[in-house]
């Protein structure tokens, strides 16, 4: 069986808390990696710098991707992501509280998979997770991998 | 004197042709005269056949030189005495013969012939021919044209003595006022004057010329001051204009420095919303989130009103992120750019009814919209703009029974505007000049939820589109807005 891990891109510590306590709750019955930066995410995704080391067996299902990100911008790694030939494919769901459009049409245009927003309410952003969940783990075919 | 010269001429051309006529006339006659003496004084000699006797009382004939000859003829015309002029030069030429009845006279060759008839006792016996030469009358006219030429001369010596004293008592003055006329429209000099001379006419005629120059001068300076005092104006005003231009193009620049203030006010704004957009809802999510988790995993520790509070921590953070969404809202459609196209107005509000029909199944609400109302303004600003009033609409006959929503266009203070009409809760017309305000309410949260946000809305996008909203309403009754685009 293969090693999925959810790759959680988030800098600030609250929200971490609280989306794992949301993925928790789901019994989303996959590892989750949580890297604080841009940079520290590119380096895990391709197993350089302070991630040189990582398990190369591991199969990230899906990457949740905050877009305000220090050292790198959330819409830099995506297209650094996308231009790399392994990363291609890779799901990109962006998880953000900005609601500008601006932000929307670079994500889409990028080549991001999906585009959610938080909510503020707990309640709604822990079923928003759990949808996440649902459908990126459970229903949504994964693309092959590409090596 | 050209003139007197040509008149004297003249006159005396006439004498001398005049006396030229009349002299032959008088020749005519003396000579005529003279043949009848002769006629007479020969009769006897022809009577009684003596040549001798008639040729003698021919040469009495010799007292006048120009007498060249003479002859007397029979009655049958033949020659019978002659006479000729005893300066051994001329010869005798009259004719042997004549007709018996010669009479008359002829100019021939520079001499009068002249022939009469010798009558005696009314009966004509023979015939007088005298030759004269044309002499005496040669040197009288000689003599004529001399006095008439000595007179001429006389007269044109005068004349050019009278004409030199006039020149320079009447032409030279006037020749003098016309160089000074020339000299002063040449060089446009008015200030020259003519030289007086005497007191007469001619020193009249100067006097009034010098008068008329000196009015021109006068003229001519007025004039010159009105011409420099326009140009001062027009140097005057083409320096205000000047100015004018100067100050607006200030005005343009500044125009043109405000807009660009205006960007960059509108960029920073944007920048400023979406801090905020971001920002602002992540610690607010933290506050719900940890609140509920709370609630969750410490609920056995906490009593009632921990929980309570807990609870009222939550709301109030909801209620906050919905504050920015709407302040957000807001700001946005300030600074969106309008787009106005014809819009099919009812079709957007069945639209809005259809959706709100959707968020509550249960009610039964009647909406009656006018149909074919089209409007020139931004379709996605107008559908914020209905989703805002019949949301209200809406809203306020949630405890309404037989809830109606009208929509239409109607004719309202002379203006066409359209309307949302409903009976619901209605408000107090007293207040009706808060409901715009941003965040005011009218009613409580209690009775109606809602942030007070929503008319703020639709004022501000009625106003982009340069129109204007009013509303009227009976508390309990109904309320109905009316906006124009």
């Amino acid at each position: 069986m293969q090693n999925k891990v959810i790759l959680l891109v988030e800098d600030n510590p609250n929200d971490e808390a609280l989306t794992l306590r949301a993925l928790g709750k789901n019994n989303i019955a996959n590892g989750i990696m949580v890297v604080r930066d841009g940079a520290e995410a590119l380096d895990f995704v391709f197993a350089r710098g302070a991630h040189a080391g990582r398990d190369r067996s591991l199969v990230i299902s899906v990457v949740l991707l905050d877009l305000k990100l220090p050292k790198v911008d959330g819409l830099e790694v995506l297209r650094i992501l996308r231009e790399a030939k392994e990363t291609r494919l890779l799901p990109i769901v962006i998880l953000t509280s900005s609601k500008e459009e601006q932000d929307l049409i670079q994500g889409y245009s990028l080549g991001a998979n999906s585009y959610i927003r938080k909510p503020v309410d707990f309640g709604q952003f822990s079923e928003a997770v759990r949808q996440l969940g649902l459908y990126w783990l459970v229903l949504n075919e994964r693309p092959p991998q590409e090596r | 004197m050209l003139v007197s010269t040509s008149v004297l001429l003249l006159a005396s051309l006439g004498f001398i042709a005049y006396e030229l006529v009349t002299y032959r006339n008088t020749m005519v006659e003396n000579l005529s005269t003279q043949a009848e003496i002769v006629g007479i004084n020969t009769i006897s000699a022809v009577l009684f056949n003596d040549p001798t006797s008639a040729a003698q009382t021919m040469s009495a004939l010799r007292v006048k030189p120009s007498i060249v000859s003479a002859a007397i003829y029979k009655v049958d015309g033949k020659l019978f005495a002659r006479y000729v002029r005893s300066d051994g030069l001329t010869i005798f030429q009259m004719p042997e013969q004549i007709e018996g009845n010669t009479s008359g006279y002829r100019f021939q060759n520079g001499s009068l012939f002249l022939s009469r008839p010798i009558v005696s006792e009314g009966e004509r016996v023979g015939t007088v021919s005298i030759q004269s030469d044309l002499n005496e009358m040669e040197t009288r006219i000689k003599r004529y044209v001399s006095i008439v030429f000595g007179v001429l001369a006389i007269s044109m010596l005068t004349a050019y003595g009278v004409s030199s004293r006039l020149q320079g008592r009447i032409s030279e003055p006037i020749l003098h006022l016309a160089k000074m006329a020339k000299a002063v429209s040449v060089e446009k000099n008015y200030s020259i004057r003519a030289v007086v001379d005497s007191r007469d006419e001619i020193g009249q005629l100067v006097n009034t010329f010098n008068e008329m120059l000196t009015q021109i001068q006068v003229r001519e300076n007025a004039l010159q001051k009105a011409h420099d005092k326009l140009e001062l104006r027009v140097k005057e005003r083409t320096r205000e204009l000047q100015q004018e231009i100067a100050e607006r193009k200030r005005g343009e620049e500044t125009l043109k420095e405000y807009a660009e203030q205006l960007k960059i006010v509108n960029k920073e704004l944007e920048a400023f919303s979406y801090s905020v957009s971001h920002d602002l809802r992540a610690p607010l999510r933290h506050v719900d989130g940890f609140s509920q988790i709370l609630l969750e995993d410490y609920a056995e520790k906490l009593d009632e009103q921990g929980q309570s509070y807990l609870r009222q921590v939550r709301e109030a953070s909801q209620k906050m992120s919905q504050l920015i969404d709407d302040l957000l809202n807001l700001s946005r459609i300030t600074r969106a750019e309008l787009r106005r196209e014809s819009v099919d107005i009812s079709r957007l509000v069945e639209a809005v009814a259809e959706s709100l029909k959707k968020t509550e199944q249960n009610r039964e609400v009647e909406f009656v919209i006018q149909k074919g109302l089209a409007a020139q303004g931004d379709a996605p600003l107008l559908r914020v703009l209905l989703d805002n009033l019949l949301g209200n609409a809406w809203k306020y006959t949630g405890k309404r029974p037989q809830a109606r929503i009208e929509f239409g266009r109607a004719e309202k203070d002379g203006k066409e505007a359209y309307f949302v009409r409903d009976n619901g809760a209605g408000f107090d017309m007293a207040y009706a000049h808060k409901l715009f305000g941003a965040f005011q309410r009218l009613h409580s949260v209690a009775e109606f939820p809602g942030t007070g946000i929503g008319l703020a809305t639709v004022h501000r996008i009625v106003h982009r589109h340069g129109g204007q909203i009013w509303a009227e309403a009976v508390p309990d009754q109904g309320a109905t807005f009316y906006f124009t685009l």
